[in-house]
C-alpha cells in the first residue's frame, strides 16, 4: 500500500500537483491582469520593469533596505530559510534522482553537508517564525489560523525530511509524510499565502514603479 | 495605564452617528461589492492574499511606536480592525462600521511609510482608502472633515469662503504690502502669465500673511505671475481623503481649467503636502490625466530655483538653529527632501536634523485628513504621535529653536504636538524665513 501510495505520489500524484500549482498561478494571474485592463488603467500606465527591478532587488538583497538593517535577526533568518526552501527542492540529491530519472531537469547536486545543513537551519528558522507569532504582540494579534497551518505544514515538511535523511526509525513513513507533505504544498501555491511567491514582483514591482517613476523617491 | 496606552474605544462624532442612523445591512453589503468588485483596484485582492502577516510593517507606524506598541495601531493590525470585518462576508453592525471608519479616518495618515518597510510592497494606504471609500459611499464620515468636503463641494474651496471674499483677501494683502513696497501689485486674472500661483483655503482664512510674503517675494524675484480671480484658486483636496472621489475630480478640474483659461506656464503651488498630493499624483489621475495637464510646482522647488538662479537674494541668513520636518506628501510623494535642505542651507545658518528623515521621516500626525477630523479626535491624533515629540525634543536638546516645514497640515499637527507636549519650539514656513531674510 505504501509503495503504491510513495510511486504515485512521486509520479502522477506530483504531476498533479505541479500541475494545480501551474494552473493555478497562471488562472490567478490571468484574473489579476484581466482586472487590471478592465479597473486599474493606472497600474498598466505606470508600472515600470526598470524601477519595480530596483525595488524589488533592493528589498531581496539583506541588509539593503533599512528595514532590514533594523531587524538583522529576522533578516538573516529569513534569507537562510528562503535560501533552503528554494534550493533543496531542485538541487538536494535525492531530488535531483528524482528530477533526473524522471526525464525532468538534469541539475547539479548539493554536497551532503550542504543540503544537511540547509535543513536543519530551515527548521530552525522555522521554530524562530513560529516563536515570533506566538510571542510577539504585534505578529500574534494579525495571526490567522491559516498561517499556523502554513508554518505547521512547512516544519512537518522540513522535519520529516531529515527524519528521512538520516533513517531514523520508521523513515519510510517519514518520506512518505514528507512527499506527501511537499506535493501538498506545491499545490497550495495560489490559493494561500505562498502566492507571494508570484504576486511579489507585482505588489513590490508596482509599489517601486510608483515611488520611483511618479514620485521620485527610493523606496528601500 | 499611562497616557499613551489608553485606546480610544468609542469617538463621539455627530458626522458618524447621523450616518449611522440610517444604518442597513443590504445596502451596506451593496456598497461593499461594488466598491471591492467593481472600483477597486486588484491589487486589493492581491494584497490581502500575499500578506504573509509578518509584522514587519509595525515598527513603522508612528502610532503604533507611540501607543507603546499596541498591536491594534501597526499597519497591517488596522487593516485587520478596520477592512477585513468589511470583507469577510460576516454580519456587519453599526459598530463594526463606525469602528472600521474611526479607524480608517482617524488612526491612519496614509503617509506611506509603512510601503517602504514591507518587502512584498502592500500597500497599506490604498487599503485603508478603499474602507474610506466604503465608509464615505454608506454616509458614516466625521463631521468637521465632511464638513469641509461639502464646502469643497459647494465653494469649491474647504473653508466656505465666497467668490468675492477671495478677492477681498488679495485686495487687502495688497494694501498691506504696499505700506512696505508702494509699487508692489498682487495680480489677480492676468493671462498669460508664466506662473498661476494657488494656495489652500486656510492661507486666506487664517494666514493671510503668506499671500502678502509670496507677493512680495514674486516682486522681487521679477516672476510674471498672477492669482486666479475664480473658483479655482484653493488647490487643496479633502474630498481626496472622505473617500468623495467625484468631487475631488471636480476639484482638480476646476484647478486645471483654471490654470490653462488664463493661459499660463505652470502652476507654483504655496507649502501644502496634501494639495500638492492631490494635484500632482492623485486627482489628476482621476480626471484621467498621466501626468498633470500644466506643470506643477511646489513652492520647495520654486524657492530651489528663485535662490539658486540668484533671483532673489538673502542679506543675512536667519542665526537661530532650526529643525526640518519633511511633509510626507512632499518628500514620499515627489521626492523634495534634497532640494528643501538646499534652500534651508540658503537661508539659515544650521540645520539639525531630526532622525530619521528624508523619505524615512515620521508624518505630523495630522496629514491623510486626520486634523480635519476635528477635536473628537485631537487627543488620538496627538498621543498618536509621541515619536515626532520625542524627535522634536531631541532636536531642541540639541539646540534647535525652530522647526521649519513646508507644509500647512504638518504646521497644525506639530503646533498640537509642541503645546501638548511642551516643546519650546517656534514652526516656520520656508516664505516666513525667506521674506525675514531677503533684500526688499
Amino acid at each position: 500500500m505504501s509503495h503504491t501510495l510513495y510511486a504515485f505520489m512521486t509520479g502522477l500524484g506530483f504531476q498533479l500537483a505541479l500541475a494545480i500549482c501551474l494552473a493555478g498561478t497562471l488562472f490567478k494571474l490571468g484574473l489579476f491582469f484581466k482586472r487590471v485592463i478592465k479597473k486599474d488603467a493606472a497600474f498598466l500606465t505606470f508600472f515600470s520593469f526598470w524601477y519595480a527591478s530596483r525595488s524589488i532587488l533592493f528589498h531581496l538583497i539583506p541588509f539593503a533596505s533599512r528595514n532590514s538593517r533594523l531587524n538583522p535577526q529576522m533578516t538573516t533568518i529569513s534569507t537562510i530559510f528562503h535560501a533552503a526552501v528554494i534550493t533543496l527542492p531542485l538541487f538536494y540529491s535525492a531530488h535531483a534522482v528524482l528530477l533526473s530519472d524522471s526525464g525532468i531537469l538534469f541539475l547539479p547536486r548539493f554536497p551532503e553537508i550542504v543540503s544537511d545543513t540547509l535543513a536543519v537551519a530551515g527548521v530552525a528558522a522555522l521554530l524562530f517564525f513560529m516563536g515570533r507569532r506566538l510571542l510577539l504582540r504585534d505578529v500574534r494579534f494579525i495571526s490567522s489560523l491559516m498561517d499556523y497551518l502554513l508554518l505547521g505544514s512547512l516544519m512537518v515538511l522540513f522535519s520529516s525530511a531529515l527524519w528521512a535523511r538520516f533513517q531514523m526509525p520508521g523513515f519510510l513513513l517519514a518520506s512518505l509524510i514528507h512527499i506527501i507533505a511537499g506535493n501538498l504544498l506545491i499545490a497550495s501555491i495560489p490559493f494561500t499565502r505562498l502566492s507571494h511567491i508570484f504576486y511579489m514582483p507585482i505588489t513590490r514591482g508596482y509599489a517601486g514603479s510608483e515611488f520611483g517613476g511618479v514620485r521620485m523617491v527610493k523606496d528601500w | 495605564m499611562t497616557e499613551s496606552n489608553q485606546r480610544i474605544i468609542d469617538a463621539d462624532d455627530k458626522g458618524l452617528d447621523a450616518g449611522l442612523a440610517l444604518f442597513d445591512e443590504a445596502k451596506v453589503r451593496r456598497i461593499i461589492k461594488k466598491v471591492v468588485d467593481e472600483e477597486a483596484s486588484p491589487r486589493l485582492k492581491a494584497y490581502l492574499s500575499t500578506c504573509v502577516h509578518c509584522g514587519l510593517c509595525s515598527d513603522s507606524c508612528h502610532y503604533y511606536l507611540s501607543r507603546d506598541k499596541d498591536p491594534a495601531y501597526s499597519p497591517a493590525g488596522k487593516v485587520k480592525e478596520c477592512l477585513l470585518p468589511l470583507i469577510s462576508g460576516k454580519k456587519i453592525t453599526p459598530a463594526i462600521l463606525k469602528k472600521a471608519a474611526v479607524v480608517a479616518y482617524t488612526r491612519c495618515n496614509l503617509c506611506k511609510r509603512c510601503s517602504l518597510y514591507c518587502t512584498l510592497g502592500v500597500d497599506i494606504a490604498y487599503l485603508i482608502s478603499v474602507v474610506r471609500r466604503i465608509c464615505h459611499l454608506c454616509g458614516v464620515v466625521p463631521h468637521y472633515i465632511q464638513d469641509t468636503a461639502n464646502s469643497h463641494s459647494a465653494t469649491f474651496n474647504q473653508m466656505w469662503i465666497k467668490d468675492d471674499e477671495w478677492l477681498d483677501c488679495l485686495y487687502w494683502q495688497e494694501e498691506e504690502a504696499r505700506e512696505e513696497m508702494p509699487e508692489i501689485s498682487i495680480p489677480v486674472e492676468h493671462e498669460g502669465a508664466d506662473v498661476m500661483y494657488s494656495v489652500i483655503g486656510p492661507e486666506p482664512k487664517f494666514r493671510a500673511q503668506l499671500i502678502y510674503q509670496a507677493a512680495v517675494i514674486m516682486e522681487k524675484a521679477g516672476i510674471n505671475w498672477t492669482f486666479p480671480g475664480t473658483r479655482g484658486w484653493d488647490n487643496s483636496d479633502m474630498c481626496m481623503y472622505t473617500g468623495d472621489y467625484e468631487t475631488m475630480g471636480r476639484l482638480k478640474k476646476a484647478h486645471f481649467d483654471t490654470a490653462i483659461r488664463l493661459k499660463v506656464n505652470r502652476i507654483v503651488m504655496g507649502e501644502c503636502g496634501h494639495a500638492f498630493r492631490s494635484v500632482f499624483d492623485t486627482g489628476n489621475r482621476y480626471i484621467g490625466w498621466k501626468t498633470p495637464p500644466i506643470p506643477i510646482v511646489h513652492a520647495v522647488e520654486f524657492y530651489h530655483e528663485l535662490l539658486t538662479e540668484n533671483k532673489i537674494t538673502i542679506k543675512k541668513k536667519l542665526a537661530t538653529p532650526v529643525t526640518f520636518h519633511d511633509p510626507c506628501n512632499i518628500v514620499r510623494g515627489s521626492g523634495l527632501h534634497e532640494m528643501a535642505r538646499t534652500v534651508v542651507g540658503h537661508i539659515c545658518e544650521t540645520l539639525i536634523e531630526m532622525e530619521p528623515n528624508r523619505e524615512h521621516n515620521f508624518c505630523c500626525g495630522a496629514g491623510g485628513g486626520v486634523i480635519n477630523c476635528g477635536p473628537p479626535f485631537k487627543n488620538e491624533r496627538v498621543l498618536g504621535n509621541r515619536v515626532k515629540a520625542e524627535q522634536l525634543m531631541a532636536a531642541k536638546a540639541k539646540g534647535a529653536d525652530i522647526v521649519i516645514t513646508p507644509c500647512h497640515n504638518c504646521h497644525g499637527g506639530l503646533e498640537d504636538i509642541i503645546q501638548h507636549y511642551g516643546i519650546d519650539m517656534e514652526i516656520k514656513f520656508l516664505s516666513d524665513i525667506i521674506y525675514e531674510t531677503m533684500e526688499i
